[in-house]
């Protein structure tokens, strides 16, 4: 592996912009991606993740901006970003007459390792992937879940410090799915920087240290889960129940400043909150000051996918 | 779990002899190219491989006994090599002319096709060693195929009346066929990317098979085994100098091939460049060669119009080049005043090509021309030095006006090869049948007689430099064509100060670090 700067974001990008035509595909996209870290790209179809991937992997050229792993532009040093990444696009050719090891092999001899270290990686990669019991087995003869997995074995043969993968859990078993989770935590473990797409968008809140969320080539949000769900959705959603006096709590509540939108159904009173759980905490103890008699009390947060849903608009370009 | 066994999955220099060679085979492979090791681990499993080399084995043995027992009984005392190695050169052009080629050509456009090749660019692989590592799988299926026919050479040598040399002329030029042809099947699968592109690429590479398998089969049957081919009458001289136009091509196609697969960030054009300069020099040479050899004039107008025809079509496709280098092409530019001068016109984009494809033919032409007027050569039937004016006339003119119109519409449709090409075919369409159309306008008829206002005729004025039909219009059709190609050329030029001032680009300081990053490495290796 080829030593690297630590104080340096492994990826970044610095206004992308790739244009199809008229087509925006990436429309001034920027952020960085610190050593070691999981960092999610999520968005609907056709949205600029596999483009803005592709040109990070030094397969396509941005119309401006550019894409740097470890400092180096995948622009004008290609061939110095090629040996620090490890590429899994969305759809990948397989050769027709090879075995796994025999795949492995080639691609490790594609990227100049000889002698006891391309063996040694050889041996690593069947085994952190579960491939060895496979070597022998034809490429065509393997199932979509072990396709993804030896495909992610190549993109690890040179040991790159930067991984870029291209919805990987797309088309897997539930069992799959969660042992290329737990494949990609222990990778961002060994401290590779990985970037990751998908439509899973629970599996990369789970997986990803960071998220991105891009659509029709803007990338709308950046940020932890948390810190996405803050910013983009301030409000937070309160349910309360109560067993007499509805009226008074209704009433109590439109004179908050911090609250609004409160809608009542039998004793059950529903209503949004701007602010963090000690706001939340206040107007529990102002109902209760107030001789309201609380049975219940929740504040509900919406999963990613509501998130997801909240920000994008669906539209394909 | 316990560990899976593999020889790819163990380590080389195991104790012991074999082990030994092991690890020497092991350090022998890192020489290798990783293509070649891949298709030779492909081809050798593939059923098509296998089914062929065992039909060829077949055919063979088929061909020993139904030859001897048709040349039975004068076998045993006329000499009989050369028809049964007739027969033995026709079993082996099918596998090396058509097979070889065609798994070639397939194998690269199957890379592009499938999204294989995208795994491979990503790799350290150049796409020179991509396209060499076919190339050089291709080699080796044809050693395989010529190996199994070894015996049948060597029983066709005992039954006399062929020697070796004429056995080695066959094969080699079955060889040297098959090598081109496998180049151009690579040149051509990186040619088009589109399915129609594709399918209409196989076709005209079956159809160059089909020709070639014709002109070798004529070739080899009626002059090498006919044993036409004599020191005397020069023959062996061409055979050396079609070698060696062949072998140039190859190079151009293996290089073309790796340029268009190159990503856009490479310099895709300076070898080629070198490798034109190089194929005309080693023409004007023999052709220089040949002219002062036989004393022929001739020859050397001959060698002036093949110019003609070479610089045309190289020059067309150089203007099909981006303008827009990347920094890291432009880091490996001449940056001295003086490098710039001198080398820029090998450098990227279709002005330095322009410019390049005009200055070779010039050089080339005016040597060849200028060879015939200081050894005062002449002939009735050609005026070399007209010709070559006439021919670096048309150059400038027809480059110069594809270019013009060029400029504008890529701006608007990208950089490809098509667009010039496809000018410059109706410019020259256009250049033959307008001035017959006008004087048909005009007078009712097209002149059948050359005059001035078929200057744009390059077919007819061209034809007409034939001294022995010299025509009173050539020399005033020989002014407008360098008058015009010159005004043409001048305007071009200074459309070129874009591609020719001076842009100095520095190396990033990330770049340098990771060079001494490499440099530590490499030394704490040591």
């Amino acid at each position: 592996m080829i030593a690297t700067p630590t104080n340096l974001a492994m990826i970044e990008l610095h206004d992308l912009c790739r244009l199809f035509g008229t087509t925006r595909a990436v429309d001034h996209v920027s952020f960085s991606v610190p050593r070691g870290s999981v960092f999610g790209y999520i968005g609907p179809n056709g949205a600029g993740k596999t483009t803005s991937m592709r040109i990070l992997a030094t397969l396509e050229l941005p119309t401006s901006g550019d894409a740097l792993v470890d400092g180096l532009s995948s622009v004008n040093d290609p061939d110095r970003v090629r040996g620090r990444l490890g590429f899994m696009p969305d759809g990948f050719g397989t050769y027709s007459d090879t075995n796994c090891v025999e795949y492995l092999d080639f691609f490790a001899r594609s990227y100049g390792l000889v002698g006891r270290d391309r063996t040694r990686r050889l041996r690593y990669v069947m085994q952190f992937t579960g491939l060895e019991p496979l070597a022998m087995k034809p490429i065509r003869g393997l199932s979509k879940g072990m396709r993804q997995r030896l495909c992610l074995g190549r993109a690890l043969i040179h040991d790159p410090p930067v991984l870029v993968l291209d919805e990987p859990a797309a088309g897997l078993d539930p069992r799959a799915r969660i042992e290329l989770r737990q494949i990609i935590r222990s990778l961002a473990a060994e401290g590779k920087t990985i970037l990751i797409s998908s439509h899973i968008l629970t599996e990369l809140a789970e997986m990803c240290d960071r998220l991105g969320i891009i659509e029709r080539g803007q990338l709308l949000a950046t940020g932890s889960v948390d810190e996405i769900r803050q910013n983009l959705q301030p409000d937070r959603q309160v349910r309360l129940k109560v067993a007499s006096s509805v009226e008074a709590a209704v009433e109590l509540l439109s004179k908050h400043t911090s609250v609004h939108s409160v809608t009542a159904i039998d004793h059950t009173i529903t209503f949004k909150l701007e602010g963090t759980e000690t706001e939340q905490i206040a107007v529990l103890h102002h109902l209760c000051d107030a001789r309201v008699e609380v049975l219940e009390y929740s504040g509900q947060q919406n999963s990613l996918e509501d998130v997801f849903l909240e920000i994008t608009k669906g539209i394909v370009q | 779990m316990s560990r899976v066994s593999h020889p790819l999955l163990d380590d080389a220099d195991q104790p012991g002899w074999w082990g030994w060679i092991d690890g020497k085979t092991e350090r022998g492979t890192r020489l290798l190219n990783p293509i070649l090791i891949k298709e030779a681990r492909q081809a050798l499993k593939s059923k098509q491989f296998g089914v062929t080399f065992f039909l060829l084995l077949l055919a063979s043995w088929f061909w020993m006994v139904i030859g001897v027992v048709m040349a039975s009984p004068d076998i045993y005392y006329v000499p009989s090599g050369v028809y049964l190695m007739t027969g033995y050169f026709l079993l082996l052009s099918v596998p090396m002319i058509a097979m070889v080629p065609l798994a070639a050509h397939r194998s690269l456009a199957a890379e592009l096709d499938e999204g294989t090749f995208e795994l491979l660019a990503i790799t350290k692989l150049s796409a020179l060693r991509i396209v060499t590592g076919k190339l050089g799988s291709a080699v080796l299926q044809m050693l395989v195929y010529f190996a199994a026919l070894v015996p049948a050479f060597g029983f066709c040598y005992l039954l006399r009346g062929i020697d070796l040399i004429m056995i080695s002329l066959t094969l080699g030029l079955v060889f040297m066929a098959s090598l081109l042809l496998t180049t151009f099947g690579l040149l051509l699968a990186t040619a088009v990317q589109n399915k129609a592109g594709q399918i209409f690429a196989l076709l005209f590479l079956l159809f160059c098979i089909l020709m070639t398998e014709i002109f070798c089969a004529s070739f080899a049957i009626g002059v090498v085994l006919a044993q036409q081919l004599t020191w005397e009458t020069g023959s062996f001289n061409f055979l050396l100098l079609f070698g060696a136009v062949a072998i140039s091509f190859m190079v151009l196609f293996v290089q073309a091939a790796a340029s268009r697969i190159a990503p856009v960030t490479e310099n895709r054009s300076t070898r080629l460049r070198w490798i034109m300069f190089a194929q005309q020099l080693l023409w004007v040479t023999a052709m220089a060669g040949a002219a002062l050899y036989d004393s022929d004039v001739d020859i050397l107008s001959f060698g002036i119009v093949m110019l003609g025809i070479y610089w045309i079509v190289m020059g067309t496709l150089m203007l099909g080049e981006s303008a827009e280098l990347s920094p890291r092409v432009l880091r490996t530019m001449p940056q001295t005043t003086f490098g710039r001068m001198m080398l820029l016109w090998l450098c990227p984009g279709p002005g330095t090509g322009f410019m390049f494809a005009i200055l070779s033919a010039i050089a080339g032409c005016a040597t060849l021309g200028g060879l015939a007027f200081v050894f005062a050569m002449s002939s009735n039937y050609s005026n070399p030095f007209l010709t070559s004016v006439i021919v670096i006339g048309y150059l400038t003119m027809y480059l110069g006006a594809t270019r013009l119109i060029v400029l504008p519409l890529s701006r608007r449709m990208g950089n490809s090869f098509v667009l010039p090409v496809s000018v410059m075919v109706i410019l020259l369409t256009l250049g033959v049948i307008t001035p017959s159309i006008l004087m048909a306008i005009t007078t009712g008829a097209p002149s059948s007689q050359y005059g001035a206002q078929e200057f744009t005729n390059w077919m007819w004025t061209i034809s007409e430099t034939d001294g022995s039909r010299f025509a009173f219009g050539l020399e005033v059709a020989a002014f407008l064509i360098v008058t015009i190609g010159g005004g043409l050329f001048v305007f071009n030029l200074f459309l070129l100060v874009r591609e020719f001032s001076y842009r100095r680009v520095s190396i990033p300081a990330r770049v340098l670090a990771d060079d001494q990053e490499r440099m530590k490495v490499a030394a704490a290796g040591e």
